[in-house]
């Protein structure tokens, strides 16, 4: 059967009504695709999955606000749920229970992959946004369920995901793990121990189809790394931010001038460094830092009239008061090499 | 990487937070600050807790739910000798005083709202599926036995690690107003007023700082707003246990209305 496609010109129509803050025109539209014969999933995936993409990318260019990103993601949640209610069901696959991994307050990416799995015949109880790893535990401990999905969409909470991970795993249920800061393979969910990875719902789908006929061993995988230096440089966070401000006093004259506001997000901005840092020697996976972080960090900065040369020196004081930390100096030494080369390029 | 129920001198501090319901961020700040964590270290120089180390946290949940600021508890318990403090009861006592006490509330519930406590037939309807007044509940679709059964059962595995009775009271009257919201708005408000009987406040997305939980309590009308508290402070970690569930909770009640109006269709 030949369904209709979505095309640009419906992502860019949903993307305006979001600009516009117009729930029910999104709503509207998505509703008549719906109608047309386009799925759900193909409407969460081909429609409401791109318009965030594009939501993302309007914040990151200076061009929308934090508000304007909440808003629209909001309307975005909205006319998912009015989605949900005409997701038709044929087939009971099996119950799966989808959270948010411990910290990763971002629901929606998990929520459209609950509701890619119900349209696939799953059963899904969808815990939404940071369900304490101890929650889950308890709950997973007394239900009976195929597997939890449990869905990441920032790198700096993968240690919160690390500990959903492990608290699924002691109630002996095999973990699936997603979203965008697992990156693009299963590297890092090898390393947080996790017993499968999928790049997104409908390949997860398929894995838990293969589940359900052939239970994982859960836990069984390689196990990750060993090594404390992630939560050591977690528990001296606050102190290094504090460090790494009096070095960018020296380093970076222009500071003295900075009002209270902008130092809080200076301070802040080291905090992120450090955290991306950390999930980096987490998953012992240096692109998140180097490929993921430090381009983006720099066109967020740069898009908000900041030179491409204070990343620089923002990795510079990092570096100069991590002595105790050495592979985390290492790949501060490596990034400030990569925003360097950035800098000069253009 | 599993987590060892075992032998308690060899804790791992995943551990501690399962058993205390305290984040391991947290724990690792209170070990930090306040030295309320005493860890000894393996041969490959791993930190370890042991009992102690739970029933030290244990006791600043404990003064923290009478009142006193998270720092000074903190301070008090970490000061304090480990057979200085008998008289405090053991904590399966308190999850057990805990208990009893949410299902005496449940079941003095005016008749017609029916919670899904203890009962013979397990609520199958979607009116029920709403009703749940869960700390950790799921926004399932589908309505069915088992998610209803679930549900009950989370109510039940929440509370048992949820040491404030307050906390308790605030959302399950939070939950109840969300079953006769008349617009969207309304549930922002009923949110709104939970942050703040939980010791947070609320802050429109464009002035919001750090201190803000990236979580929008709008639902898509009128202006973004977003928890928010002090980090590692008690109203923090409440909010951080419970907001999940009850945002959950309220989206579900606004589609069910939004639904009954029928205003997406």
């Amino acid at each position: 059967m030949q369904q209709p496609r979505i095309t640009a010109a419906d992502v860019e129509r949903f993307v305006e009504c979001l600009a516009r803050r117009d729930r029910r025109a999104a709503a509207r539209q998505a509703l008549r695709l719906l109608e047309a014969g386009v799925a759900a999933q193909d409407l969460v995936q081909g429609l409401l999955g791109p318009a965030q993409v594009e939501v993302g990318r309007r914040w990151e260019a200076n061009q929308w606000s934090v508000a304007d990103e909440h808003a629209a993601t909001a309307i975005t949640d909205a006319v998912l749920g009015a989605l949900e209610w005409r997701i038709e069901v044929a087939e009971d696959q099996g119950h799966v229970v989808v959270t948010c991994a411990e910290g990763e307050w971002h629901s929606l990416p998990a929520r459209m992959a609950a509701d890619v799995l119900r349209s696939h015949g799953w059963q899904v109880t969808f815990l939404g946004a940071s369900t304490p790893a101890d929650h889950l535990h308890r709950l997973l401990a007394e239900v009976g369920a195929v597997a939890v999905v449990i869905s990441c969409s920032v790198p700096i909470f993968l240690g919160g995901a690390l500990r959903s991970v492990q608290g699924a795993q002691s109630a002996e249920v095999p973990v699936l793990v997603g979203g965008r800061a697992f990156g693009p393979d299963d590297l890092r969910a090898r390393r947080l121990g996790a017993d499968g990875w999928a790049p997104d719902p409908v390949a997860a789908t398929r894995l838990l189809a293969s589940w359900r006929q052939q239970p994982p061993a859960v836990g069984k995988r390689p196990a990750g790394m060993r090594d404390t230096e992630p939560l050591e440089l977690e528990a001296a966070r606050p102190d290094l931010v504090e460090a790494a401000m009096s070095e960018l006093f020296l380093r970076f004259p222009p500071l003295a001038g900075y009002s209270h506001a902008q130092l809080a997000r200076t301070r802040e901005d080291l905090g992120y460094i450090l955290q991306f840092l950390e999930a980096a020697l987490l998953t012992d996976d240096p692109r998140i830092f180097l490929d993921e972080f430090l381009p983006w960090l720099t066109r967020v900065l740069t898009s908000r009239g900041l030179p491409a040369g204070v990343v620089t020196v923002g990795l510079e004081a990092l570096g100069a008061v991590l002595d105790a930390f050495p592979r985390s100096r290492q790949l501060i030494a490596q990034g400030r090499q990569v925003a360097a080369d950035r800098a000069v390029n253009g | 990487m599993h987590i060892q129920d075992g032998d308690p001198a060899t804790m791992p501090i995943g551990e501690v937070a399962r058993r205390t319901g305290v984040t391991v961020p947290t724990l690792r700040a209170w070990e930090r600050r306040y030295g309320l964590l005493l860890p000894v270290r393996t041969a490959g120089g791993h930190r370890r807790y042991t009992d102690e180390d739970v029933q030290r946290v244990q006791a600043v949940l404990e003064l923290t739910g009478q009142g006193w600021a998270v720092r000074a508890a903190a301070r008090r318990v970490a000061g304090r000798r480990p057979a200085a403090s008998p008289t405090r009861p053991p904590v399966d006592e308190l999850r057990d005083r805990l208990w009893s006490a949410l299902d005496q509330a449940l079941r003095e519930l005016p008749s017609g709202t029916e919670a899904p406590g203890p009962s013979d037939e397990p609520p199958t309807t979607d009116q029920a599926e709403s009703s749940s007044g869960a700390l950790q509940a799921a926004g399932a679709s589908g309505s069915s036995v088992r998610a209803a059964t679930l549900r009950q059962r989370q109510q039940t595995s929440a509370a048992a690690g949820q040491p404030d009775w307050d906390v308790l009271q605030t959302v399950h009257q939070a939950t109840r107003g969300l079953l006769y919201i008349t617009s969207a708005r309304e549930a922002t408000e009923i949110l709104a007023a939970a942050v703040q009987r939980l010791g947070g406040s609320t802050v429109p997305a464009g002035q919001a700082d750090s201190w803000a939980l990236p979580i929008d309590l709008s639902f898509g009308e009128g202006e973004p707003l977003l928890p928010m508290a002090e980090p590692l402070s008690l109203a923090r970690m409440q909010l951080e246990q419970v907001l999940p569930g009850l945002v959950e909770d309220a989206r579900r009640a606004v589609q069910l209305l939004r639904r009954s109006e029928d205003r997406d269709g």
